[in-house]
């Protein structure tokens, strides 16, 4: 059902006031570029007011929002990947302390390695990564990515294997 | 709860961020919108009025030709690339739900992608290859020269689909292994 352009600007305006923050962080995540996080930022916010306008209640706002931010991130993703060469969680987890000494004094920063990690991801797993830090349960993660809850506890248990073991890893060569 | 020893939460790390300071505006927004549409609006308008020019040609060629074959070619070329116009369109304007799951847009975004890397991309070209061909064969058999300046434009316009294709191929290894994983992660 269509609806006015008001009411689709209302909406957009209590998804922005609810989830904005979130929305830059997904954006954070998924681009390190500046230029083109700016533009992947426009193209979420775009993609979502367009959206909210067929808003048909068959999930919640928050589902939505990171549904809509989520999709439109990855194909920024998809369209700009030939600059990137991304891994997986399982890469991730059975890497071991590769890192050379000049790279983790540049990572020393504690977010910075974190950015570094989550934009280092395939889609697939970055998703549920980016969900994970913005503290979904598996319940919600499993409503926005439609994955079964056997594999996103599988994933949850390899994210907080990989975060434990970087952290831990990072604060050892800051040391 | 995977902490940093240096009392570093990642949770906390994460949602902690400073705000940046270019935030995106409502009439930012409408602007964006519009000019988006105006592009959806305005696509299948540059692409038929590419096809009215091929038309068009193609009409002035079928009208002037002598030959019988080269008639057909031209009436050919006209049908094909009215199909290749429709293949391109949907193509180009895809019936999408913005509020998909996440995993399910992501492989079929993926899918899409493979399809064309492997060669997907070719099959606009189907419907006018009856007139490519007849075209081809006419330039061989029916005109003056050496077969092998005659038959160039062909040769170089299948090289160029060989050398595309091998690239395509290439990168569709990579896709094809990130749609394996995204497949496996949805069977669970």
């Amino acid at each position: 059902m269509r609806i006015g352009a008001d009411e689709q600007d209302r909406r957009y305006l209590d998804a922005v006031a609810e989830f904005g923050p979130a929305l830059e962080r997904l954006a954070r995540g998924y681009e390190a570029d500046t230029d083109l996080r700016w533009d992947l930022k426009q193209e979420i916010h775009t993609a979502l007011w367009k959206s909210l306008a067929k808003f048909d209640g068959r999930c919640s706002l928050r589902t939505w929002v990171y549904r809509v931010a989520h999709n439109a991130a990855a194909s920024h993703v998809l369209k700009h990947r030939a600059k990137h060469a991304f891994v997986g969680l399982e890469e991730l987890d059975a890497a071991s302390s590769d890192d050379d000494p000049e790279r983790a004094a540049l990572e020393h920063d504690a977010r910075q390695r974190l950015f570094k990690l989550v934009q280092a991801l395939k889609p697939a797993d970055r998703q549920l990564m980016l969900l994970y830090l913005e503290d979904l349960d598996a319940a919600s993660i499993g409503e926005v990515t439609g994955l079964s809850s056997a594999a996103i506890a599988v994933k949850i248990h390899r994210i907080k294997a990989v975060l434990a073991r970087r952290f831990q890893q990072g604060a050892d060569d800051g040391r | 709860m995977a902490a940093d020893p240096r009392g570093h939460d990642p949770k906390t790390l994460w949602q902690d961020q400073e705000p940046e300071t270019d935030p995106v505006t409502l009439e930012h927004i409408h602007d964006l919108a519009r000019k988006l549409d105006r592009k959806t609006r305005f696509t299948p308008v540059v692409l038929g009025l590419g096809l009215v020019l091929i038309g068009v040609v193609c009409g002035y060629a079928g009208i002037t030709a002598r030959e019988p074959l080269l008639r057909v070619t031209a009436i050919l070329a006209a049908a094909g690339a009215l199909g290749s116009y429709a293949m391109i369109y949907r193509m180009a304007f895809p019936s999408r739900d913005p509020a998909e799951p996440a995993s399910t847009y992501l492989r079929r975004r993926l899918l899409r992608k493979l399809s064309y890397q492997q060669g997907g991309w070719t099959l606009v070209l189907l419907p006018v290859l009856p007139a490519i061909l007849l075209g081809a064969y006419h330039a061989l058999s029916k005109t003056a020269g050496h077969p092998w300046v005659k038959s160039a434009p062909l040769l170089i316009l299948g090289a160029a689909l060989v050398v595309v294709s091998v690239i395509n191929r290439i990168k569709a290894s990579h896709t094809g292994s990130e749609l394996h994983e995204v497949d496996e992660l949805m069977k669970r």
